[in-house]
């Protein structure tokens, strides 16, 4: 069973398994000796599993010695499962060892609840869909409209906006240019990103500079990092009327693939906007979530 | 010793401060637009003091700083702080030009000294008026 | 800033060397870092970039995969091969920034860095593009592992 490390391999509880955010699921996993790693499943740890937002839980045995465990080591493992089971979430089992599977499955009653690989899970379920930012979408969309017309006399149109979910099919994205920033402050946590196709680009650094550029020139990049830091600029003081205190960040360019293809993905549920636009594809999406301090995993 | 800034001075010196392209090249298109003749640029405000000082050593001074706030090695601020220490015959006013839009962060910017402010992205209007407002502070402390 | 201060980059070649043996059973060893531009760039295939908002550090954090790393990486982690990076694996990139993130966040926020909660963006593609809004100039950390090289590119506009 790959490789395995050595019975004194312990987990630093300082790697004790976090719930992440831009994630949508969870990790736990059990190295070494199984017993030693179940003693970091306390009743406090079960609670913030159990509470955690992430509606998939991975219990990953890959790296785990499959040594027999004692009656409260087995049913500590078992009040985790059945806890993340009773708070409506799915369980995956990364080679777990035959003879725990066979007795979680009998005793916990998991047909249909769980899965033996992560993409299986990934691909099964319903998805948990938070539609966290409503209000300040329409906020954000003006944005777009009001720099656009400003920088480039030009009007975009924005189509309906859509939410993406980790089961959304990816839509194919022109090749192009990515204006990246982050939202983050100690109410809220989210990124703006707007996807400019190499097409629209190139034109908007023309319209600039009066001659043609290449894609990856400085000019032509801080084109797009220079627009989603103006449209969050744009939003942000009513953004923070609104209770979300967000800092004005670096913003970063991206360019996928310099030769076409690449993708870049905000973290999902994520909110996305089409803009029809006379030079070219623009989409802006948007995640955007307040932290709070009583349930911030 | 610099020419105090006024909006009708189409040969008055003015130096546009920003890390970016997109903004600085716009700046300069829009004082152009608006018939001023004598535009220079710089990517940060180290090297916009660089300039400033060249210039008042050439005897050539700039009338108006019209700089971004966030940028690296020397920023807005800092760039205001070191003109604020100018011998007054070489007084320098600062046009601070920013994404930023919290209301607070500027009033904070208008208390440490800059003459005017202008929201980016910058448009012919908005320059307009904010030449007119530091226009009008100079003649008032003329 | 034109040098470079390892106490910033510190926790950060601590947090992916301790993320990847953990997570990934992967040793890995950090190398010197140094500015971007001055060595040949990685050809990344997948990254996961959070930006940073703080008084002390204004910039941004990519954790940077070569494909055949990151497919590597991926299958001991998850416990099956993959032949290529697909939508599902993504989220990989993100969980192992977002772990050394906070372990980096927690030991830089003692030192006063009041760094806040963010997430990650994840980029795929081939030979990867990243600029940053600022001319200041971006640390690569490299790693060497037995599956091969990986880096984080760290960029800030404020001096550290």
């Amino acid at each position: 069973m790959g490789n395995q490390l050595k019975s004194s391999t312990v987990i630093d509880p300082a790697f004790a398994p976090e719930p992440l955010l831009g994630t949508n699921y969870l990790t736990l996993p059990f190295r070494g000796p199984l017993a030693q790693s179940i003693a970091f499943v306390t009743p406090e740890f079960i609670l913030r599993i159990a509470n955690s937002e992430k509606p998939l839980v991975v219990l990953n045995f890959s790296y785990a010695e499959a040594a027999p465990l004692s009656a409260g080591e087995l049913k500590l493992l078992k009040m985790l499962c059945k806890a993340c089971l009773d708070s409506g979430k799915r369980l995956a089992f990364v080679k777990c060892p035959d003879f725990l599977l066979q007795d979680l499955e009998q005793k916990l009653d998991l047909q249909g609840r769980f899965f033996s690989t992560l993409s299986q899970a990934l691909k099964s379920g319903p998805e948990q869909v938070i539609a966290e930012i409503g209000p300040e979408l329409e906020l954000l969309t003006k944005a777009v409209i009001e720099v656009f017309e400003k920088q480039f006399s030009i009007v975009v149109i924005p189509e309906k906006p859509r939410m993406l979910t980790p089961a959304s099919v990816d839509a194919k994205h022109e090749n192009g240019i990515i204006g990246l920033i982050a939202l983050n402050s100690k109410d809220a946590v989210g990124s703006l990103l707007m996807r400019f196709g190499e097409s629209t680009v190139l034109k908007l650094a023309e319209q600039t500079y009066g001659e043609k550029l290449p894609l990856l020139n400085p000019q032509v990049t801080d084109v797009a990092a220079e627009l989603i830091n103006m449209i969050l600029g744009c939003a942000k003081e009513e953004l923070n009327a609104r209770g979300f205190g967000i800092e004005q960040a670096l913003p970063q360019t991206l360019v996928p693939n310099p030769d076409g293809g690449g993708s870049a993905n905000t973290p999902k549920p994520c909110w996305q906007i089409n803009f029809q636009s006379p030079v070219g594809e623009l989409n802006l999406e948007i995640c955007l979530k307040r932290i709070n301090s009583a349930k911030s995993e | 010793m610099a020419d105090v800034f006024s909006i009708h001075n189409k040969a008055a010196k003015i130096l546009v401060v920003d890390d970016m392209a997109l903004s600085r090249v716009t700046g300069r298109k829009l004082l152009i637009e608006l018939g001023f003749k004598a535009i220079d640029m710089a990517e940060n405000g180290e090297i916009a003091w660089t300039m400033i000082e060249k210039a008042i050593a050439d005897q050539a001074p700039y009338c108006l700083l019209i700089s971004d706030w966030m940028m690296p090695v020397l920023d807005g601020m800092g760039l205001l702080r070191r003109t604020k220490k100018l011998e007054s015959e070489n007084y320098l006013p600062m046009i601070l030009s920013t994404a930023e839009s919290d209301a607070g962060q500027v009033v904070e910017a208008v208390k440490q000294g800059i003459a005017a402010y202008v929201r980016k992205p910058l448009t012919r209007e908005s320059l307009l008026s904010a030449l007119e407002r530091v226009t009008a502070k100079e003649q008032q402390s003329g | 800033m034109s040098q470079l201060d390892t106490s910033f980059f510190k926790p950060f070649i601590e947090g992916a060397v301790n993320t990847i043996k953990v997570q990934c059973s992967l040793p890995a060893t950090g190398e010197s870092p140094y500015i971007k531009g001055t060595k040949p760039d990685m050809d990344i295939a997948i990254a996961g970039v959070i930006g940073i908002t703080s008084p002390k550090f204004n910039g941004s954090i990519t954790l940077c995969f070569p494909e055949k790393v990151f497919l590597g990486m991926m299958e001991r982690m998850l416990g099956e091969p993959f032949k290529e990076i697909t939508n599902d694996l993504q989220d990989g990139v993100a969980e192992l920034l977002n772990i050394i993130f906070g372990h980096a966040k927690v030991i830089l926020n003692a030192q006063g860095h009041t760094i806040q909660k963010a997430i990650p963006t994840i980029i795929r593609g081939e030979k990867i593009h990243t600029t940053q809004m600022s001319k200041n100039k971006t640390f690569v950390l490299p790693f060497k592992s037995e599956l091969g090289s990986f880096c984080i590119e760290i960029c800030s506009e404020s001096s550290m």
